[in-house]
């Protein structure tokens, strides 16, 4: 690994850090109206689309250490979030361009709205396995779906309007352009 | 991810986490959170961010120097009532006996019937097995075991306890004749998830029982070490269980509803005069912590990092205070981080007491679940087992709600907010009009089970 790659996933690290506390520093606001994208998940997208598919797992590894220090949801939760996000990635990369707009905007949105299901239901979960008395606090499907609608739906729209803007910040280059021996050997 | 191998390590990663997330491992979890103990550092990237907010620190922490000490008076006078309306109000029950505060600290684990007390001034002299203890003119049960698990402390088995028995007595009335019989353990008709329970009744003398409420007597068990001192307290209502048979209501909330309550001994005990606890809050048993993060960016959660771990005294479900304000709890101790939850979190749980405005004596409510927030208010689900009866024929009571008792860390008296309580039967929505609002670089301090240097 070249100083210039090992200098890209540290800032990669920084910048997935700040995109989860801007996130949290927006929710208390966004929480009136609730529209507030899943700036992580954006990110995320925008390099999966790009990076070979041996850093995918890398990248899944940076995004759920960044989510884990600034979230209160437990590491696992936030571990699995962020593979589950690389691994739906990688299938639809497979399938579709994701590096065009439209692609990775609804896929960004996607894995948001999915990522509020799952912390919900992982939550969930656990408040009744800590609990010993068998009280169960109903779960309110309902807000949660429109929840995930909501973010969903902000997330599509930042990515939208990002563009690939959050693939070229500064440093990130040198993880996904590729060498131009590369680029003739590859088959893809 | 190349290979298949790298493919399926990738998989194995996802599906394990997965797992773990949903059927929560606490060896494993420890393990990760040693692994994990670094990101203490990557955590620290996000300080430039925590500048951000606007309006966002505590209003406990800004409030000038009076109206924190108004909250300190606050809670101290509430502690006196407290201990006041623990005390029984009729005379017949304070004859010939001497009262003996303890408050509750948690259940015996494993053992739900069973409560951990804290002794007046910190000592058991005069004190033994099998003295009632009481919460005003209701019997709750019976001390067990005294200077466990340390010294100053005691257990103590509620009625609801399986093999608990005491003689009861339940007066005759015009239609009804007196009937004796044994009261202990929960009748099956309960239904704890639902907050309903209820005292079972065996070997009644009639299967008629009046409308006078059942009290102790042990006047004709050999058994019984302290009979004087038991006798007259309440029991509980008696009640038809629908299957032919009665039961009784109890008058106290057993399952989250005991904090301050006072042993009957005899008025001739060898014990000194009774010192009041020491107040927590200046007890020493605290450390300061900065807050790491500047919200949860997890939707519908209100949590925060916090910058201790573990390794520095932290321990889940400790409580988070500012001034005397309860700002959430720890919800997860890693080895050098925590995560905090707020009121608002979704699922956050805490005994509660209100005082009720224009009332002296302070009032149980038992436990409050948060449902999240709402617009500018915390919405708390409250079971509210024996509800609120209606003043004045009004149908909801104002009142300043605090921490109550029985929650390892989580000192009693924080104050949480204030609230308009329904009166009746619950269960109950209860919206919390609080002024803690979201964390930022402000300083919290952690109840820490080892004394720390200093304290709020």
């Amino acid at each position: 690994m070249t100083v210039r790659r090992a200098l890209g996933w540290c800032l990669l690290l920084a910048y997935a850090v700040w995109a989860c506390a801007l996130d949290g520093a927006w929710a208390f606001s966004a929480r009136e109206f609730g529209w507030r994208p899943d700036l992580l998940a954006v990110l995320l997208i925008a390099l999966a689309a790009r990076l070979p598919a041996g850093d995918l797992p890398w990248l899944a590894l940076c995004c759920a250490i960044a989510r884990t220090s600034v979230s209160i949801d437990a590491p696992v939760t936030n571990f699995a979030l962020s593979f589950g996000m690389v691994a739906l990635a990688r299938m639809a990369r497979g399938i579709v361009d994701v590096q065009g707009a439209w692609p990775r905007s609804l896929l960004s949105g996607l894995c948001a709205g999915l990522g509020v299901v799952w912390c919900a239901l992982a939550q969930d979960e656990r408040l009744s396995a800590a609990r010993l008395d068998g009280f169960a606090l109903p779960m309110d499907v309902s807000l949660t779906l429109a929840e995930a609608a909501r973010r969903a739906l902000s997330t599509a729209v930042a990515a939208l309007a990002l563009g690939a803007a959050t693939a070229h910040l500064p440093g990130l280059g040198p993880l996904w352009r590729r060498a131009t021996w590369h680029v003739g050997a590859s088959s893809r | 991810m190349r290979g298949t191998g790298g493919r399926s390590l990738f998989l194995a990663v996802l599906v394990g986490c997965a797992w773990l997330a949903l059927r929560p491992n606490a060896r494993v979890e420890g393990w990760l959170d040693v692994a994990l103990a670094p990101t203490r550092v990557v955590a620290e990237l996000s300080a430039p961010l925590r500048s951000l907010h606007t309006g966002s620190i505590f209003a406990a922490q800004e409030q000038p120097s009076e109206r924190a000490q108004a909250d300190y008076d606050q809670r101290r006078a509430l502690y006196e009532a407290e201990r006041e309306a623990a005390l029984p109000t009729l005379a017949a029950l304070s004859f010939a006996r001497r009262f003996v505060h303890v408050e509750v600290v948690g259940r015996r684990p494993g053992h739900f019937d069973q409560l951990e007390v804290r002794v007046d001034g910190d000592s058991c002299r005069g004190l033994a097995r099998g003295m009632p203890v009481c919460h005003g003119n209701v019997f709750v049960g019976r001390i067990v075991e005294l200077d466990t698990p340390r010294a100053g402390r005691a257990w103590v088995e509620l009625v609801t306890a399986r093999d608990f028995a005491v003689g009861a007595r339940i007066d005759a009335d015009a239609t009804h004749p007196e009937v004796r019989c044994v009261v202990g353990s929960l009748a099956l008709v309960s239904r704890a998830s639902e907050g309903r329970l209820y005292l079972a009744v065996s070997t009644p003398s009639s299967r008629s029982p009046g409308a006078a409420n059942a009290c102790v007597d042990e006047s004709l068990s050999p058994l019984a070490r302290f009979p004087d001192q038991a006798r007259g307290f309440l029991l509980g209502q008696p009640q038809p269980d629908g299957e032919g048979e009665w039961v009784l209501r109890p008058f106290v909330d057993f399952r989250s509803g005991l904090f301050e309550l006072v042993v009957a001994a005899p008025a001739d005990i060898d014990r000194p005069a009774d010192v009041p606890l020491p107040d927590e809050l200046f007890d020493g048993h605290w450390a300061s912590s900065r807050v790491l993060s500047g919200g949860e960016p997890s939707a519908g959660r209100e949590g925060f990092e916090l910058s201790l771990g573990r390794w520095q005294g932290a321990a889940s479900g400790a409580a988070l205070v500012s001034g005397a304000r309860l700002v959430g709890r720890v919800a997860h101790a890693g080895a050098l981080t925590s995560d905090a939850v707020a009121l608002g979190d979704r699922g956050f749980s805490v005994p509660v007491l209100a005082a009720i405005h224009g009332a002296r004596a302070p009032l149980v409510l038992g436990e409050f679940v948060s449902l999240g927030r709402a617009r500018d208010a915390l919405v708390f689900h409250w079971e509210a087992p024996l509800g609120i009866a209606a003043r004045n024929g009004a149908e909801r009571v104002r009142a300043s709600l605090f921490t109550g008792s029985g929650t390892a860390l989580v000192p009693r008296g924080l104050l949480l907010g204030e609230a308009w309580l329904p009166t009746g039967p619950g269960p109950h929505r209860v919206s919390l009009e609080t002024e803690t609002g979201r964390p930022s670089q402000g300083e919290l301090w952690v109840r820490v089970q080892a004394p720390s240097e200093s304290a709020p």
